[in-house]
């Protein structure tokens, strides 16, 4: 099979055939802040998102360093709420709903639709401009004051009781939530109209899917957030609300709207990342995706039944003990598409001569990670074991081994995978293996430890805490330095490769779809000729590069 | 640059961008369902904790002003069909003016909604500054109020948006010779319009029906 | 172009029709019926709704795809509505 090629270094700008790619097609700032190609939007998404994450990782950086010591004597109370406000706030919707689809889906979709463009160019830079607001927002509501009411804005806190900048906050959100819907609008649209002649449903990649899942949820999630938060922000502005137990509201009411979005947004940080691993891994195995219509069906399954569930957040907030009981047992059934997944990509694996690249290790990692953050889930969605560790740091270990665990390092598979077409360029294999196995090491060295201390007890959101717990909470704090390390790594590298990377080819990892049929860097239009697909994805090669038959 | 803009060239039929278009608006059109949705919630809960006081409250808004204001507007549904109509068959001369006649009704909606506002604020209706209230279940009609000036708000701000479409769009077209996506912008333009108008006639039910027996 | 918009005479009678409805709608809010006095109102805000929907946007012409999209938007909302009551219906049932 194809080895990595390591073509001779040619110049990136002007191509044998003439055809510019889309880097060199204008190079001043203008042109950029400008542009309506989705794959210049990807990487002005891509820097923005860069940007929040490192301030989302101050927020998790102050708060690991305050807990080392049991004693509160690095921050104050309302200090240290505001941080953990900061980083939810931060890492959900500034850098975890829009890190895979709005920069490498943004990037990839249309190449894997074979298609020029998404439907709606302008919409899409449109949405770019939204989220650069939206966080210019939050980033002022931080810096005049912060708020402390947790990443849930739950009433009547937020409503009522507390008097940092929860207005602002609120419209943040408010304005980034419009940003996700104008992203799975286009994407929604333009998988349904814009797929290469002969793609069929059956032959989309499974990223296509997974974007498409996620888009659906998106879509139907967001609205019901954003009415959420405009009834928040009206309650404070005049005193009294649909929330409000003093005029026959009911706080609970804000955590049903609330998890309706919240809960399917989970999803929507975790289906894009399926869809990257699907690919990654059935290129390393170089074996087409096992029971390929399966993974499809379980994409939109995850995506449908996570619509059912979200009173699992509220099992101990005084929601009746027989709407639980159908909300834990509707959660159980998350467990089977999520398990389809799990085995099917083993089963891509099995009897593979698989090559273990930087993506793949990356990839083997989120399904590791993944496993365990589900089958806790498990846990979670039963309701004696939820009695007894809610708001402990064992939910907190579960949601970020989906999320980082899982999310994160699905994210990194990605831009290593796509890598060479965004760039152009190779990176190097050793810094980056290095980095893989390092992220993985420190996420475990930080998030197991809570698994442990939380099922022992150490509730979350509390800086001040018994010393019994504080073993757990130093290595998890070392932890999370080695973490941070691996994170700073791909930065450095991967700005070396954009620089002084070897020219990497169109396929350097030998891998099968639409997206590898162009140059890398594609041209501004993608494809010099329409593609057509003749077959199903990953079996044999899914195109021909042909003549348009019309 | 290169000498492409990139807005057409990603379709490859007008056909295909004309569905895209519409497809993208019925798109939107679901996300809204599920925006007023919460807003639907919020009361239903209101009435399931509150229907006595929810009751008493409603009797207390000013159905004079609220029916002729649903006239208007499914009115206004009307002539934006007709306008759809003469745009799809390719007659555009009649689309302006029928669109500037959309654009008048609407506006008269919202002067009557905004002078119904000064009317409530009179009443002492608003429910953060000096409300009173001297029936029974004075918390369930600050509840029910403070439902009322959400939702009539925010529809408020839906209905003056589809007011600057429809506007834009009547200036935008010549009469003669109209620029290629027009019809697409058109259709779209209507189905945020009679979205709007649907919206208004439940928030009528709920808001000014009832309660008045 | 693809037309679907009513004729004028279809448009006027689908507006008279709507009227109807409406009349009905503020009529009927006026005759002591209950706990039913809702139900009716909300159904003739619904049957204007589908009104149109199908009369003037042109639903039922469209393509299948448009169809489902509003289909989703509604069913959507039905659980959001469904598993929320679940809740409350249920809440003071627990002998305390």
């Amino acid at each position: 099979m194809t080895e990595l090629t390591y073509a001779k270094q040619e110049p990136l700008h002007f191509r044998e055939d003439g055809t510019q790619n889309y880097l060199a097609d204008g190079r001043s700032v203008w042109s950029w802040l400008t542009t309506l190609d989705h794959k210049r939007i990807a990487l002005l998404y891509m820097g923005t998102l860069v940007f929040f994450f490192f301030i989302g990782a101050v927020g998790a950086a102050l708060v690991r360093l305050e807990l080392v010591t049991p004693a509160g004597d690095l921050l104050t109370d309302e200090g240290y709420n505001k941080m953990f406000t900061l980083h939810g706030i931060i890492m959900v919707w500034f850098f975890l709903v829009p890190a895979v689809p709005s920069t490498l889906g943004n990037f990839v979709l249309p190449l894997q639709l074979g298609a020029p463009d998404l439907a709606f160019p302008r919409l899409n830079l449109f949405s770019w401009y939204l989220f650069s607001v939206s966080g210019l927002v939050a980033l002022f509501a931080l810096i005049v004051g912060g708020v402390d009411t947790g990443w849930t804005f739950y009433a009547p806190l937020s409503s009522i009781y507390s008097d940092s900048h929860v207005i602002l906050a609120v419209v943040a959100v408010f304005i980034s939530g419009f940003s996700t819907i104008a992203t799975a609008l286009n994407f929604v649209v333009t998988i349904h109209t814009m797929r290469a002649p002969g793609q069929t449903w059956f032959r989309l990649p499974l990223f296509v899917w997974s974007l498409y899942a996620t888009s659906i949820i998106m879509l139907l999630a967001t609205p019901v957030l954003a009415v959420t938060l405009v009834l928040i922000a009206a309650e404070r502005l005049f005193g009294v609300g649909v929330f409000d137990p003093r005029v026959g509201g009911d706080p609970l009411l804000f955590q049903h709207l609330f998890w309706f979005y919240s809960h399917p947004a989970v999803y929507i940080m975790i289906l894009p990342g399926m869809g990257i691993v699907s690919e990654v891994i059935a290129t390393a195995a170089r074996q087409p995706v096992f029971g390929y219509r399966a993974m499809a069906f379980s994409l939109v399954g995850i995506a449908v039944i996570g619509f059912f569930v979200w009173g699992h957040h509220m099992f101990v907030a005084g929601q009746s003990m027989y709407a639980s009981i159908v909300f834990s047992l509707l959660s159980f059934l998350v467990a089977i598409p999520s398990a389809i997944k799990v085995f099917n990509w083993l089963g891509t694996l099995y009897g593979g001569t698989i090559r273990i690249d930087t993506p793949f290790l990356y990839a083997a990692g989120f399904v590791g990670l993944f496993t365990l953050g589900g089958l806790t889930g498990l846990f979670l969605a039963s309701l004696p074991i939820d009695v007894h560790v809610t708001d402990t740091y064992f939910v907190v270990a579960h949601f970020h081994y989906i999320m980082v665990g899982g999310m994160v390092s699905a994210l990194f598979a990605g831009i290593h995978y796509w890598w060479p077409k965004i760039s152009g360029r190779l990176f190097n294999e050793q810094w980056g293996r290095t980095a893989a196995i390092l992220m993985f090491f420190g996420f475990n060295l930080t998030f197991f430890p809570q698994f442990i201390m939380g099922y022992m007890g150490m509730p979350r959101r509390y800086h001040v805490y018994p010393e019994v717990f504080q073993i757990y909470h130093v290595l998890s704090s070392a932890g999370a330095v080695v973490l941070a390390f691996a994170y700073l790594m791909p930065l450095i590298y991967l700005s070396w490769s954009f620089l002084c990377g070897r020219a990497a080819g169109p396929n350097p990892w030998g891998a099968i779809g639409l997206e590898w049929e162009t140059t890398s860097p594609p041209p501004t239009r993608n494809f010099n000729v329409r593609p057509r697909v003749v077959s199903a994805p990953y079996g044999t090669p899914s195109s021909t590069i042909g003549g348009d038959d019309g | 640059m290169a000498d492409y803009t990139g807005i057409e060239e990603q379709f490859e039929s007008a056909g295909q961008r004309e569905y895209a278009d519409t497809f993208g608006m019925w798109i939107f059109l679901a996300t809204e369902v599920l925006f007023f949705g919460g807003l639907f919630l919020a009361y239903a809960v209101g009435v399931f904790n509150e229907a006595e006081g929810f009751r008493l409250a409603r009797q207390e808004t000013n159905l004079l002003l609220g029916s002729v204001n649903t006239g208007l507007l499914l009115t206004s549904s009307f002539v934006m069909t007709l306008a759809l109509r003469a745009a799809q068959v390719g007659n555009p001369r009649p689309v302006r003016a029928l669109l500037l006649l959309c654009v008048a009704i609407g506006t008269a909606f919202l002067m009557l909604k905004g002078y119904e506002y000064v009317e409530d604020a009179h009443k002492h209706l608003v429910p953060t500054f000096a409300f009173e209230w001297d029936k029974p279940h004075p918390e369930a009609a600050r509840h029910f109020f403070f439902l009322y000036f959400v939702m009539t708000g925010l529809h408020f701000v839906h209905l003056t948006i589809a007011v600057g479409l429809a506007g834009v769009l009547a200036i935008t077209i010549p009469r003669a010779a109209p620029p290629p996506g027009w019809q697409a912008r058109m259709e779209v333009t209507s189905l945020y319009w009679h979205f709007v108008d649907i919206i208004w006639v439940i928030f009528f039910v709920l808001l000014y029906l009832g309660g008045r027996t | 172009m693809k037309v679907t918009a009513p004729t004028p005479l279809k448009g006027a009678l689908i507006f008279v029709g709507l009227a109807v409805l409406f009349a009905a709608m503020i009529g009927v809010s006026f005759v002591p019926l209950g706990g039913f006095n809702l139900a009716a109102n909300l159904v003739c805000a619904l049957l204007i709704g589908l009104g149109i929907t199908f009369g003037f946007m042109g639903l039922g012409a469209s393509a299948r795809t448009l169809w489902l999209t509003a289909a989703a938007g509604s069913l959507w909302l039905v659980i959001l509505f469904t598993l929320t009551f679940a809740d409350y219906v249920t809440r003071n049932w627990l002998p305390s």
